[in-house]
């Protein structure tokens, strides 16, 4: 399912980005790569999305969390 | 082609003594970076641009034993790919200046995903050393790290810093010291992408070395794994079209054998390069995950709280700028005309010399610094949420607004310093990644009511708005917001359609700022109001001396000597700050000189706005730095016309008239004027500062007419809508 469908507190899986090559080594050198941890820290029904990944919180545009697909 | 590391800092070491020792800074955003250039250098640093870019680039210098280190401070990135101008500055610096040490500032509670740079920059080859810094930090998270195990499996040397506290810098320097002199190499660690990567490398790499292909600086091995991970710089550094066509094949290959973009698989692979060693040397004692980070932001990023507390403290920032700067504002104008009195008496009074230094450049430029308090006071609260980390909640919670103009809630934070000066804000757009979102962000900053504004408000609401000042301030900053949003979404669909670009912004954990770090941010900001003053505003203020001096020559005033002889500067100035001095002279001459013809010129156009020729004057003043509008109405309006010569500005103005003796001014005008110096051309510095973000003449001289239509259609409406409906007349 696409992140945006997440909850707040849940634990996911990230299994691919759909977004361009460019954008998805961006989002890789911030440890956003296929197979890595994730847990949803904010999530509304608009606004960015905040995620927790190694340490870090990263937002993600709402544009840019529906292509992020997470199990 | 460049050797192994080690040899170079052996054949370096006879002459090391005698040179400076250059030390590169690199680091991800966040990681606590510019706290130990900050402490390595102190004050003694040059901001530039790298050539070319509008990157900002930072150097210090710092002396250690006998030895003189310069500190390059390259920019904060994730990793060293082409996708950023940021990052291939940082690894283009890198390869060609071939800095004598990398030290890389690693977060060390943040290990993981900090160390996928370091991994990077040791693959290009730089005589790297980690400084884990926020090693407290690490430590009360209950993180244990083996640095001899965890140096050799990262081949770097590794020193433990707290960038606040000041600790770890002389290790640093003297490790630092220690590879620049050859004494303390590390065998490069290879690390391994896996078989079939390995092989296309090993491939490529051969193949670039038989045919030479780059003819520089590159190593093969680098260049074939960037040839891998589709970098488009390093493709276009390569001019032999075989390792081109090899290397496209080879990509080809590895995406059908792994499923994936070969670049995906190398960063996942990187990581696993990185947690396989982290978890030999890295133990985690506790697993406290609810940081005090998470329980501040579960507050002020909370959906319903969020926006409220955001707005409370943009209001704290403002109150604490007016009220704490407010003193310091009459200190500074004090200064300012002690300064003309004895430059005044100096020269001798009546001399051409003397009206250009006390006039043009005292008071033209003193105006401007006048305002230096307020800006620097503004800037020093934004520090203060910009180092707390609270700084990019605010873009969290401003996205869902930005989202609707077309916009991210980046962009918010260069239209919140825009409220100080437009030039620093409009710098500070170079963080926004995509080129339409940060032109956007770039031409509505001038709406946004900068300082320099504020003492014409200050002007007309003290002569026309005494009962109600805070709400005319407020409507028209308001204004400034709506009218910011309003052209960026028009921008954002016809200027520059396409479609939202996607956002992606780290939430920094919170920290304590430090009292150096938010005044050295203060300063940096600040200072480029200074400059403006001292550069672009000088040579404005001169060109408007000229213009309101001639053709009537000061000396064809009154005799040499007296005290009538006082320059229109001087006066001007002291008048807009309420003191009044004789004044007849100037004001004739002014509507002899040239500005006044071209005022008179340009004056019909402003009519029905409820301008004279007067006003329009100020305004074209205005137009070198907003601040000269006041001075200006100062010389213009000095006679006042019931013959009382000792009243302040505000008095003369409000008993200004037209020709045919109706009131020049009503609150209606009053208002109309402020609204149009809000809206109308931004003042040269920062056309000047547009100019050189955008790159070109293009969006500037857009920028001058947009700017001014706005402003005319704006006034227009409020003006004649008054005048209609009888409101403020």
């Amino acid at each position: 399912m696409p992140l945006t469908m997440t909850r707040p507190g849940q634990r996911v899986k990230l299994l691919s980005i759909n977004a361009g090559r460019g954008l998805t080594s961006r989002l890789a050198a911030m440890g956003l790569v296929p197979g890595v941890e994730l847990v949803v820290v904010n999530n509304g029904f608009a606004g960015p999305v905040v995620v927790s990944v190694k340490e870090s919180r990263i937002m993600l545009g709402r544009g840019l969390a529906q292509k992020i697909i997470v199990s | 082609m460049a050797k192994p590391v080690a040899l170079t800092m052996a054949e370096k070491d006879s002459s090391a003594a005698a040179k400076t020792i250059v030390v590169a800074l690199a680091g991800n955003p966040n990681s606590g970076k510019t706290t130990i250039f900050n402490n390595l250098t102190g004050a003694r640093q040059h901001v530039g641009n790298y050539p070319g870019v509008t990157v900002e680039r930072k150097e210090g210098m710092v002396s250690f034993g006998s030895y003189q280190f310069k500190i390059v401070d390259l920019p904060g990135t994730y990793s060293l790919t082409a996708y950023s101008i940021e990052e291939v500055v940082a690894r283009n610096f890198i390869i060609q200046e071939r800095p004598d040490v990398v030290i890389d500032v690693v977060d060390a509670s943040n290990l993981e995903r900090n160390l996928y740079l370091a991994v990077q920059l040791q693959e290009l080859g730089a005589p790297l050393l980690l400084a884990f810094n926020m090693s407290d930090v690490a430590k009360s998270r209950g993180l244990r790290f083996k640095l001899d195990l965890l140096s050799k499996l990262l081949g770097a040397p590794i020193v433990q810093t707290i960038g606040h506290k000041r600790e770890g810098m002389e290790e640093l320097l003297r490790t630092a010291l220690s590879i620049a002199l050859g004494k303390l190499t590390h065998q490069p660690v290879r690390i391994s992408y896996g078989r079939e990567i390995d092989k296309e490398i090993r491939k490529l790499e051969a193949l670039i070395e038989s045919e030479d292909g780059t003819g520089n600086d590159f190593k093969p091995r680098w260049v074939a794994l960037k040839l891998l991970e589709n970098d488009s710089a390093v493709r276009e550094q390569v001019h032999s079209e075989k390792v081109l066509q090899a290397a496209e094949e080879s990509a080809r290959h590895l995406e059908k054998v792994l499923g994936d973009h070969p670049e995906i698989v190398i960063a996942e692979r990187r990581y696993g390069f990185i947690s396989g060693a982290c978890q030999e040397a890295v133990r985690s004692t506790a697993e406290a995950r609810h940081t005090l980070s998470d329980r501040i932001d579960a507050v002020v990023t909370n959906r319903v709280l969020g926006l409220p507390i955001f707005l409370l403290l943009v209001w704290l920032m403002f109150k604490f700028t007016f009220t704490a700067s407010e003193p310091m504002v009459g200190w500074v104008e004090a200064g300012f005309e002690w300064l003309g009195r004895q430059v005044s008496s100096a020269f001798g009074h009546s001399s051409i010399l003397e009206s250009l230094v006390v006039n043009g450049l005292i008071g033209g430029v003193g105006s401007v610094l006048v305002f230096v308090p307020i800006i620097f006071l503004l800037f020093l609260a934004m520090a203060l949420l910009e180092d707390s980390g609270y700084m990019a909640r605010a873009a969290f919670i401003m996205d869902r607004i930005m989202h609707r103009i077309g916009l991210h809630g980046q962009s918010f934070i260069p239209m919140l310093l825009g409220f100080g000066c437009n030039v620093p804000a409009i710098m500070a757009t170079r963080v926004i990644a995509s080129r339409k979102d940060r032109i956007v962000t770039i031409l509505v900053n001038p709406f946004m009511s900068c300082g320099a504004r504020l003492p014409i408000y200050t002007l007309f609401i003290g002569a026309f708005f005494a009962q109600s000042g805070g709400t005319v301030l407020f409507a028209l900053y308001f204004t400034g917001i709506v009218i910011a949003m309003l052209s960026a979404k028009l921008f954002r669909r016809y200027l520059l359609p396409g479609p939202s670009s996607p956002f992606v912004m780290e939430l920094p954990p919170y920290r304590m700022p430090t009292l150096r770090g938010i005044f050295l941010h203060m300063w940096e900001r600040g200072w480029l109001y200074i400059k403006k003053a001292g550069t672009v505003i000088l040579a404005g203020s001169v060109v408007m001396w000229f213009i309101s001096s001639f053709p009537s020559a000061p000396t064809a005033g009154p005799a040499p000597g007296g005290e009538t002889g006082q320059s229109v500067g001087s006066r001007s100035h002291s008048e807009a700050s309420g003191d009044p001095l004789s004044a007849q002279p100037g004001a004739l001459r002014l509507q002899r000189s040239y500005a006044g013809t071209l005022g008179r010129a340009v004056s019909p156009f402003l009519r029905p706005l409820g301008f004279d020729w007067r006003i329009t004057v100020a305004l074209l003043g205005g137009f070198v730095a907003k601040e000269i509008v006041v001075s200006t109405l100062g010389t213009l309006f000095s006679v006042s016309e019931t013959g009382q010569e000792a009243q302040p500005l505000r008095e003369r103005i409000r008993n200004a008239t037209w020709p045919d003796g109706r009131r020049l001014f009503s609150p209606l005008v009053a208002f109309s004027l402020m609204l149009f110096c809000l809206l109308y051309i931004p003042c040269l510095a920062s056309i000047a500062v547009v100019r050189k973000e955008t790159g070109s003449w293009r969006w500037p001289l857009f920028l001058i007419g947009y700017t001014t239509a706005v402003a005319w259609v704006a006034s227009f409406v409020v003006y004649q809508t008054g005048k209609a409906l009888g409101i403020g007349i």
